[in-house]
């Protein structure tokens, strides 16, 4: 499958006369195959914002190759700009201006037919509202806004940045189902966001990074998987009883109010014969699979720790 | 082309420009309205009292320049201080004595329209200012100007398309209310005034007046432009028009005044305006007169006008490249 966003060796660093240089990018490598939903994750400051926006013209690289649609970036933007719809933080626009002139202008600018402004606000449940200035808007209103600003122009590549930011839970699943329905389409998806469960249902594919560089990247299946520690839920009428023969048995148990959990079990059915030999029957027996936000805390380092508040800087720093 | 469009619609659309639009034709027509309310057509009774009076003053002119010659023949007889060099007959110039100056203001359409069309230009030189700052600060400060890029990410061609409408529209502006404002000043001219000898030579210097008088308001919405954009806010623009007012006219003319700088017009900007407006501009130098006792006429120096269009550009060439280097080079964070 073609690749639609390639990056390669990224790197940019801020430079401040009042606060110093700050590296933002540290030789990020990256790509998102056509027709996929592909999560672009990591912490505050791992530079995920930067990459869109170095992606997008809007910063300049420091160093690093990028390709947009198979044409090298930034010097080949303005022939593929037509292709790329984007959000990039949260939604800024004229205040004073309606959605609807909003995107008129836009649409002039762009040279797209004002037919497909109709279309996008009824996309994005503004249609009602289209007439209202933006400054009396809801934030969840405006990330709809630019959400159908992005999709004016009919892109093969959509590029979002927090797109989920202030929805409501109907926002949120209705943005879950148009994303499933642009890839369906053939559309790809580059979604950076925070909401893990979000980006676990919606993305096939997902990228991780921390200060610049990627940690991991992959199907999302595979990135779960490889981090799967075999772990059991094992739930039964007497608990502690359990937990004892289990230990005695050689496993590694980790008892909860109302379950085990069991981990470093090759074959679960061990599991129920050995308590079923001192004639206690197993309740419940799943496996407790990882899930992203799990992942993402362990390879970004950035797991929470109770009395030790974390700094926005403090994540994992990949080596070469 | 689309552009060009989205911009010029933009611009339309937007309510500054239409407060501002109003707020320049409001003082304009302000202005019109002090005109025509202070001019007064003299009946004879008026003309005959003023002739007596002007009559009076040229022989008191006559007899204190015959005092002056005499002074100047026999020293010895002059009051304490008086020059021995005293120009007597430019100081006492019976020729400058008209009775029109002891009538009620009559509007004079040749003499005061080349004046009231600067008037024209800097009025509409603020709207160009505050509009020009406008347009492309609160776009940077909305987030407008990242959306566009997004769509349009030839950065210099959307900066420039975005100073070319605002300078058009201060063009036609200035067109508009320009050919308005002296269809207003002939007609109080006519009803309440005097027009005075107008032959092709006065329309001819009164439509370069008028030139320069749009090219002064179309400077200035570049000027404004040019600083909202290094900022990205509109307040850069305002905040740099209003401190250099203060500091750099205020300010300066009061620390020039104390140390006595010779020809103190040529550091201050006002005075490179005004010699752009009327095709040069002529100032005294009082500095000339320090240390001498008794009358003193100050030497006289000029500002021509390749000097202020050579001043304008130089302001020109300077903001607007560094504006453009700047959306060529900076990251859009």
């Amino acid at each position: 499958m073609a690749a639609v966003v390639e990056i390669e060796r990224l790197s940019k660093t801020y430079r401040s006369l009042r606060h110093g240089s700050r590296k933002a990018l540290d030789g990020l490598d990256m790509a998102v195959e056509a027709g996929q939903v592909h999560g672009f994750l990591g912490p505050n400051g791992s530079g995920k914002t930067t990459t869109l926006r170095t992606l997008l013209g809007l910063v300049r690289a420091d160093a690093g190759r990028m390709l947009l649609l198979g044409r090298e970036v930034p010097s080949a933007l303005p022939g593929v700009v037509d292709e790329v719809g984007a959000i990039v933080e949260s939604p800024q626009f004229f205040g004073n201006f309606s959605a609807r002139r909003t995107l008129d202008l836009l649409a002039t600018a762009g040279g797209v037919g004002k037919g497909r402004v109709d279309e996008v606000l009824e996309l994005v449940g503004l249609r009602d509202r289209a007439r209202e200035r933006v400054k009396s808007y809801s934030l969840g209103m405006k990330q709809r806004l630019a959400v159908a600003s992005a999709l004016l122009k009919r892109p093969r590549l959509l590029i979002l940045d927090e797109p989920a930011n202030g929805l409501d839970p109907a926002g949120i699943r209705e943005m879950r189902d148009m994303m499933r329905g642009l890839a369906d389409g053939g559309t790809t998806v580059l979604l950076s966001s925070h909401i893990l469960g979000e980006v676990q249902l919606i993305c096939d594919s997902v990228t991780i990074v921390s200060r610049g560089r990627r940690v991991t990247s992959g199907p999302v299946g595979e990135v779960l998987a490889a981090h799967d520690t075999g772990a059991l839920r094992v739930r039964l009428a007497d608990n502690r009883a359990a937990a004892g023969i289990l230990g005695a048995a050689g496993f590694a148990v980790q008892p909860s109010a109302d379950h085990l959990i069991v981990t470093g079990v090759r074959d679960p059915a061990t599991i129920t014969r050995v308590l079923a030999e001192q004639g206690l029957y197993v309740a419940e027996l799943t496996a407790v699979g990882p899930d992203l936000e799990s992942v993402f805390l362990e390879l970004t380092g950035t797991m929470p720790h109770a009395g030790a508040p974390r700094q926005v800087d403090d994540s994992v720093q990949v080596t070469t | 082309m689309n552009l060009v469009r989205a911009e010029a619609q933009r611009l339309l659309a937007r309510r500054f420009t239409w407060v501002m639009l109003l707020m320049t034709v409001g003082i304009l027509g302000l202005v019109l309205l002090g005109i025509a309310l202070n001019s007064h057509r003299p009946t004879p009774a008026v003309v005959a009292q003023a002739e007596q009076r002007a009559a009076e003053q040229r022989a008191q002119f006559e007899q204190m320049r015959a005092d002056c010659e005499r002074f100047k023949r026999d020293p010895a007889s002059a009051p304490p201080g008086y020059p021995s060099d005293a120009p007597c007959d430019r100081m006492f110039d019976i020729s400058q004595v008209r009775a029109e100056d002891f009538m009620p203001h009559t509007f004079g359409f040749r003499a005061e329209v080349p004046t009231l069309l600067g008037v024209l230009g800097g009025i509409v030189a603020l709207f160009g200012f505050a509009v020009g700052a406008s347009f492309v600060g609160a776009e940077w400060h909305s987030g407008g100007m990242t959306n566009l890029l997004l769509w349009r990410p030839r950065r210099v061609l959307v900066l420039l398309t975005k100073l070319g409408t605002v300078l058009a529209g201060v063009l036609a502006l200035g067109a508009v209310a320009g050919a308005g404002y002296l269809a207003a000043l002939w007609i109080i001219a006519q009803t309440r005034g005097r027009v005075g000898a107008v032959d092709a030579g006065f329309w001819q210097s009164l439509g370069l007046t008028a030139a320069r008088a749009l090219a002064l308001a179309m400077a200035a919405a570049a000027i404004g432009f040019a600083l909202a954009s290094l900022g990205r806010h509109t307040a850069t623009a305002l905040g740099v028009g209003v401190g250099y007012l203060i500091v750099g006219q205020v300010g300066m003319s009061i620390v020039l005044g104390l140390t006595e700088v010779a020809r103190p017009e040529r550091f201050q900007l006002s005075g490179y305006v005004t010699a752009w407006v009327n095709n040069g501009a002529t100032f005294q130098d009082y500095s000339s007169c320090l240390g001498r006792e008794g009358p003193c006429e100050p030497q006289t120096w000029t500002i021509g006008l390749a000097d202020a269009a050579t001043v304008g550009s130089v302001i020109l060439v300077l903001l607007l490249g560094a504006a453009t280097w700047q959306m060529a080079r900076r990251d859009v964070t």
